[in-house]
């Protein structure tokens, strides 16, 4: 598969009126492999010679439900399942079936919340992980991830593993602010508890490498109380 | 209308209270004249002075009427008269063998008490003599009742105590039914709204669907495409208070046990604060945070996903009421064994009527008039057995105080040598 548009969907939901609305949703996305139907029996007939990349699946259907054609399915080819339901029960014994559906979303859902849920779905069963990025770049410093080495200025320093850890949660939201608490669990697997002073200590050495003057820094900066943000553009001297 | 909802339901609850103790007393009066019915000399069959008066003499004997006879042959009575002068049996019905023909004083004295070869009987003093009316064996028992007349006193009070206790089992027995029959209606209640919520997710599934689709696609004129942008976002404005309404009855109703676990609040409000700020763009409401250490180490027992909606609800209220922008501040500190947290905001504040409702201890049913989000702040405080407060400050814009028990458990501490 080049695209994930070109995975063949089935869309199984006792509402016509529901497949009518999620076909013309997908189809308006870029998906146009659609086959619907209305019952577990045709979904399971219809499995056999479409082979569905990914279903779409009610939780509530005439004729048995949704977690058991789920299993079915499942016997009959390992494909992605993103289940569709009206009750917020049925998120608890989905849990409790333990069940490995790949996602699960509530109606009335957002059409857009649909479609990227799904597009995440397809991405990670077909296409192959978009590696992390190989370079982060800052101003004149740049981070290569692959080998933890920063270079710039001139100079070439290594990141600690804990520098690492940090730096790539920083990275992948960029922009955003990274919690004390998210960051402490991402170098140290565990929560914020008495790690202020240590993560202080690791965000200063990490200053130390990436920044020009450490003391005031441009692109790793400490929103107060609450945790750092690695800017996507520096910050105004 | 407000004070007239209070009386309707001070009212139910003095009719209710008035129901279970007219229930109470009659129930207990009952018990006490059935008991004095049955326990009296009245209940204790047979009467003796019917009989004993009905003896008559016949030329040098005695003979009964018929009538009288026969009511003895029936219950398989016996009798017989006992001269004063000699003691010995001058008439007899139906005495059995084993009974003696000659009885002294002190015989006497203690048959007329207890039994007589097994016997019971009763005993009538008539003009020649003692007359003995015996019942069969194992028909009655005899007890003497005897008692010092000060206890007799005293009587009254243990009767007294009995009718509490009776009317305590009877308060508790009811208390006890009406709270099923709450229970009962409350599921039902719970349970239709999650049914008519049902029912509207799927339609609304189809509205916002093709709506977006409307709005996305470029069939449309512009003017059009931006109404079915209109019906998208009033149809996600339905979607939140179809899930707000699900949750309130949820938690009032209490239909779902708390997933508590141990959880710092502490990291709850920096995760909360940063969602908040990284996805307001246009940076129109700041947010201080402020943590005490203190607090940071204490721990408490919760539903995190609860807590989280807790801090949304609370910084969305004052997102609600200050379109045009305030700044935020959310504090936390430590109170001994309580953790309080404070959102404040600098904005438009409460009005003094939402202020009131929002301070009473129990939610009118109508609506706040924003939505259900502070009506679910109270909720997830309660169900963590927590209090809270709503203030306005005297320099504008509002506070919410919300104070939670803190897990007696302190976290450990870890090392700062991890540095090294």
């Amino acid at each position: 598969m080049q695209d994930i548009h070109e995975a063949r969907l089935l869309l199984v939901d006792d509402e016509p009126e529901v497949l009518a609305m999620l076909d013309t949703l997908l189809r308006q996305e870029g998906f146009d492999q659609i086959r619907t139907v209305l019952t577990a029996a045709d979904a399971l007939t219809v499995a056999q010679d479409f082979a569905p990349q990914a279903v779409l699946l009610d939780v509530m259907l005439p004729d048995g439900d949704g977690f058991g054609l789920f299993s079915q399915l499942r016997r009959q080819a390992d494909v992605p399942v993103l289940f569709l339901s009206a009750r917020d029960e049925d998120e608890a014994r989905l849990r409790g079936l333990g069940l490995g559906a790949d996602d699960y979303i509530t109606k009335p859902f957002l059409p857009r919340e649909l479609t990227l849920r799904l597009q995440a779905v397809l991405r990670r069963t077909y296409m192959t992980e978009p590696s992390s990025p190989e370079r982060i770049l800052l101003g004149g410093v740049t981070v290569d991830m692959s080998s933890g080495a920063v270079t710039g200025n001139g100079e070439e320093k290594i990141l600690t593993a804990k520098e690492y850890a940090l730096l790539s949660k920083l990275n992948e939201n960029r922009g955003h602010i990274v919690t004390m608490d998210s960051l402490c669990l991402a170098a140290w697997n565990d929560e914020n508890i008495g790690y202020d002073n240590t993560l202080m200590v690791h965000i200063r050495r990490l200053r130390e490498k990436i920044e020009a003057d450490p003391s005031h820094p441009r692109w790793l900066i400490t929103v107060r109380g609450l945790g750092y943000r690695l800017l996507k553009e520096a910050k105004a001297p | 209308m407000k004070p007239k909802r209070a009386l309707h339901s001070a009212l139910r609850l003095a009719a209710l209270l008035a129901a279970i103790l007219a229930v109470g007393l009659v129930v207990n009066i009952g018990l006490f004249s059935y008991a004095v019915v049955t326990l009296s000399d009245k209940g204790s069959e047979p009467r003796v002075s019917p009989y004993a008066e009905a003896l008559g003499h016949t030329n040098g004997g005695y003979m009964l009427p018929e009538e009288i006879m026969d009511a003895l042959a029936a219950n398989d009575y016996w009798a017989m008269l006992i001269s004063d002068e000699t003691g010995k049996v001058v008439w007899a019905y139906e005495k059995p063998v084993e009974v003696a023909e000659q009885y002294t004083l002190s015989d006497v004295a203690v048959f007329s008490r207890w039994y007589l070869n097994d016997y019971p009987v009763k005993v009538w003093g008539v003009e020649d003599g003692l007359f003995v009316l015996g019942a069969p064996k194992d028909s009655a028992w005899k007890y003497p009742l005897e008692m010092p007349v000060a206890q007799l006193y005293f009587w009254p009070v243990w009767f007294g105590v009995a009718l509490v206790c009776n009317f305590l089992v009877i308060l508790t027995v009811s208390v006890r039914m009406t709270g099923r029959w709450h229970k009962n209606r409350d599921a039902a209640r719970a349970e239709w709204i999650s049914g008519v919520s049902h029912d509207i997710r799927t339609p609304l599934s189809v509205v916002l669907g093709y709506a977006a689709s409307l709005e996305n696609g470029g069939a449309l004129p512009d003017k059009q495409r931006q109404q079915a942008g209109i019906i998208r976002r009033k149809g996600e404005e339905m979607r939140l208070l179809i899930a707000d309404l699900n949750l309130v009855s949820r938690l009032e109703y209490a239909m779902e046990p708390l997933q508590t676990e141990r959880l710092s609040m502490a990291a709850l409000v920096r995760e909360a604060a940063a969602d908040f700020l990284n996805a307001d763009l246009d940076e129109k409401y700041p947010v201080e945070v402020e943590i005490d250490p203190a607090a940071v180490a204490l721990q408490l027992r919760g539903d995190r996903a609860l807590l989280v909606r807790l801090l949304n609800n609370l910084i969305g209220n004052s997102v609600h009421h200050n379109p045009q922008g305030c700044s935020i501040r959310i504090e936390l500190c430590a109170e001994r064994k309580l953790l309080r947290l404070t959102v404040q905001d600098d904005g438009t504040g409460f009005s003094d009527e939402q202020l009131a409702l929002l301070n009473r201890n129990t939610l009118p049913e109508a609506s706040l008039g924003h939505g259900l989000g502070l009506r679910i702040v109270k909720r997830i405080v309660a169900v963590h057995g927590g209090r809270v407060r709503f203030r306005n400050d005297p320099s504008g814009g509002c506070s919410c105080t919300v104070w939670l028990k803190a897990d007696s458990k302190k976290r450990k501490f870890h090392i700062d040598s991890l540095v090294l």
